[in-house]
């Protein structure tokens, strides 16, 4: 792996709720460009804390997130130029088509003066149905919500990009199409960090798979390390282990 | 099965923030509203008796044959609980020697700004605030539990329909109505201690509980119309923003449209216009009356007794009195002739008015009566005597005072007149029978006599029953839309 | 196949909706007591519709679903005691205790006497934590949500389950946890038909799995079948080949 500075970097990253629940605890992450990190864990493990830290969405109690280099605490406007977000479960703008949203958001981050053609091409490449395109978006499955979120995403063509949950809901097909993407987008670039319960999944895409139990992240396995070892029973292992806290 | 739905529901509904909303709500306003109401009461009869009192006094020793009495309404102790019409009834009537007794309203000492804003009475606490909270409790009742996905596991078991909308019915109702009838409980003790006013005084109570159980019967309707709601929406901000819509139609716009529809389509002459025409009539008859007397004093004094004015002013000798005997008795035939004939003109002037602003106002009640708020509001203002029926019991008062005075005074009174044609004036004797002392003459008093209750109900069963049938149809129509609900 | 101790039948189903869409295209399919069946397709191929039909929340078009002999849409009400239903997404009532809304469940389902250590009981069998028992379901996660749900199933000991995608949000541990709870209640000879895309699972767990493609089953294999066959590259060729209808 070449050593270059990774585009996502966690840094001793600390946060404790105001109900005192210490939600994560000195985090050590880095995903470098080209790179899919999979992070797994159990529902209040972390995994979306650390995602939302690194939009800013919520202040750390100690540490730092960095989108290519950039604090973003200190300079998060800047830094969100960088990092694109694929969010579980969103309902997107039910009244708009496909397009309207997708442009939406294209403006957004950045890209004002795209054509309409350009927007179909990035709906055609989620294999989104054509005939969806100018549809109104309430009338979609989960499944095409998702892709759209995913080319909302791609549209963006940040460096870096945050995926929590992109496969829950999604049938095989629509897995594997969107593991297919994931594996173009990885060989353009780009640093990938994405939150998953698919540990059948990870273990395929991922480079790195780290596991998260209570605000820690208690291992880290690489592609090389999982073809010898049963990612499943690690994990329920870890699970199964003592509680980390008291 | 159906005992299970209805505590789910009842405890629901407890741990909700509505309930905590609906409780404060119901606990504040209804007590705060009866007792502002009735301190306003107080002070109304307290106004009431000083009138009546400084009539007496300045006309005691005055009592003519041509007095003018006076007659106040006393206010309704029911208009604690809905102030209704008591800013627009007459309370006055003063009565004439001619029989054209005059209506009037008294204005007490008012407070502008309530009249800008209206009275948070009883009345309009209920229908304008509860019955938003009846609809608050039960909107989203099935369309919230479609959202939350509770809905489908209740139907994956085997329980009716018809036992999921029942259910919902009473627990919601149930959970709502008792912190309800917590707070009229305040509210009438708060009644019972000031002194001012017992509910359980004679003929106050029956009323009352009139009032309550028609209450009752309307927040019932208000829960079965938020349950229709829920049954036709499936998502809890389409419940929420059609329960809104709902509510301001209903409550708010429709009884305001209703009576500006029926004064397009059945517009009457206004009450001004009216009393200018009679007044008109009186004065030509009054005219024709004048010139059948002076025909009259030519035909007997002057043809045939041959007298003449002079004479019959200066002297009085035997055929100057016999001739004033026969014009006397003649006048006395005449003037009851057109008097009688003023009377029934008038009369049928003023049903004829009457009957055509009854065919508007039944117009704009039959309207109004879409909405359930209209039909209670009717209800209770009429129960409290402060609605339309009493306009009509007030003027049957004044009727009866009217010819109570006329028998203690007017008929006491002897006019002689002589007028011939030729004369532009006339020559008047006003005296009373004998035995008449106008300083040992009472006072009319008016003594007021209320409507009954038996006489309201005549009018008023159609809206009661019509509540009734608002309930049997709100609920009918969510079981119905529910028959067809897609749970899923 | 012995047709006849079927506790779920679905015979020549099949469901057109009012706008035209036709849902199901004259399914046949049947779980015997004590087998799992996994009902595998994309989302709008026909899975959810199935389990709707078999809970009468829908008619058939035509066609007939059977639990335990019974004609759902002739005989609901008795048709319904003998099924339990694990919904996906269920929020169930917020401001109730786990406890709470499992006891209502429970007496809807016909179980009206039960003690307090009972309920306790099941909610311990799903792994639910001990102090989440007596407190508000609205501060769950969406895992104990789902074995909330389960638990719900579980008390009402009906011979019949129909779960749509049970597995779908949960972290792996939970995943496998409920995997075991499904074979406990398999060898207590209840019949599952189980909606999911978790096609990893489906091949450990079924004993049948089905796939649905627009509306038609048009694939069945079973256990022994999948020894020698791989699930996903069948799902996914099925899923890639034409169009059944135009």
């Amino acid at each position: 792996m070449a050593n270059q500075k990774p585009l996502l970097k966690a840094e001793d990253l600390s946060k404790r709720y105001e109900d005192g629940v210490l939600a994560l605890d000195h985090i050590n992450l880095g995903v470098r460009g080209g790179e899919v990190y999979c992070l797994l864990g159990a529902n209040g493990a972390g995994k979306t804390t650390t995602i939302n830290l690194f939009l800013n969405f919520i202040p750390p109690t100690t540490g730092t997130c960095y989108i290519k280099g950039i604090d973003v605490t200190k300079d998060p406007l800047e830094a969100k130029k960088y990092v694109s977000f694929v969010s579980e479960n969103v309902m997107l703008y039910g009244n708009f088509t496909a397009r309207q949203n997708l442009e939406f958001f294209a403006k957004l981050g950045g890209k004002t003066n795209l054509t309409k053609e350009q927007y179909y091409q990035v709906m055609r490449r989620v294999s989104l149905q054509e005939k969806a395109f100018e549809q109104r978006v309430k009338a979609f499955s989960k499944g095409m919500r998702q892709k759209l979120g995913i080319s909302i995403a791609i549209i963006k063509d940040a460096p870096a990009v945050l995926l929590d949950e992109p496969t829950a809901g999604l049938d095989p097909k629509a897995a594997e199409e969107f593991l297919e993407i994931l594996t173009e987008l990885k060989g353009e670039g780009k640093a990938i960090l994405m939150s998953t319960h698919d540990i059948f999944r990870a273990k395929e895409i991922g480079d790195r798979v780290g596991i998260m139990k209570e605000g820690r992240l208690v291992m880290e396995r690489t592609r090389e390390e999982l073809q010898y070892e049963d990612l499943v029973k690690i994990y329920i292992d870890y699970m199964k282990s003592e509680p980390l806290t008291a | 099965m159906l005992k299970t739905i209805i505590n789910k529901e009842i405890l629901e509904a407890l741990l909700s923030f509505r309930f905590l909303f609906g409780t404060l709500s119901c606990l504040i306003l209804i007590p705060i509203g009866i007792y502002v109401n009735m301190k306003e009461y107080e002070q109304r009869r307290v106004e009431y008796q000083e009138i009546e009192r400084l009539y007496q006094e300045r006309s005691a020793g005055q009592v003519y044959t041509n007095f003018q009495a006076e007659g106040y309404r006393p206010p309704s102790i029911l208009s604690v609980f809905s102030f209704g019409l008591e800013s627009f009834l007459p309370n006055k009537v003063v009565t004439s020697e001619n029989g054209d007794y005059q209506i009037s309203k008294e204005q007490g000492i008012g407070n502008p700004e309530s009249s800008l804003f209206g009275k948070a009475d009883f009345l309009f606490n209920v229908g304008f605030i509860i019955s938003l909270l009846g609809l608050i409790f039960t909107f989203n009742s099935i369309s919230g539990e479609k959202e939350d996905a509770t809905l489908r596991l209740i139907m994956s078991n085997p329980v009716p329909r018809w036992q999921v909308v029942l259910a919902k019915m009473i627990g919601n109702y149930v959970v709502l109505i008792i912190p309800f009838l917590i707070s009229v409980v305040v509210g009438l003790i708060l009644l019972n201690t000031s002194g001012v006013v017992s509910i359980f005084a004679h003929g106050l109570f029956l009323p009352f509980a009139l009032i309550l159980l028609v209450t009752l019967a309307f927040i019932l309707a208000m829960c079965n119309l938020g349950l229709l709601i829920s049954t036709l929406t499936h998502r809890s901000i389409i419940s929420m923003i059609t329960l809104l819509f709902i509510w301001t139609a209903l409550v708010l716009s429709w009884p305001k449209i209703s009576p500006m529809i029926a004064t397009i389509l059945y517009p009457v002459k206004p009450q001004q216009v009216h009393n200018s025409e009679k007044q008109l009539i009186r004065q030509n008859l009054e005219n024709e009356l004048d010139r059948a007397r002076r025909e009259l004093f030519d035909d007997i004094f002057t043809s045939r007794f041959g007298l003449t004015f002079d004479q019959l002013r200066k002297e009085t000798t035997e055929i100057v009195t016999k001739a004033k005997t026969a014009f006397g008795q003649a006048r006395a035939t005449l003037d009851k002739k057109y008097e009688e004939r003023i009377t029934s003109e008038l009369k049928k002037l003023d049903q004829e008015y009457l009957n055509r602003r009854s065919a508007q106002s039944a117009i704009a009640r039959n309207l109004s009566r879409i909405s359930p708020v209209s039909c209670y509001t009717y209800i209770v203002t009429e129960v409290s005597a402060t609605g339309i029926l009493e306009l009509s019991n007030f003027l049957e008062n004044s009727e009866r005072f009217q010819q109570q005075v006329k028998q203690q005074l007017y008929d006491k009174s002897i006019h002689e007149w002589y007028g011939p044609t030729k004369t532009k004036g006339a020559w008047r004797i006003d005296t009373s029978v004998p035995g008449f002392d106008p300083e040992k003459q009472p006072v009319p008093h008016l003594s007021y006599k209320p409507t009954t209750l038996s006489r309201v109900l005549r009018t008023e069963w159609i809206d009661i029953l019509l509540l009734f049938l608002f309930n049997i149809f709100f609920f009918a129509a969510s079981y119905v839309g529910f028959l067809r609900y897609d749970v899923r």
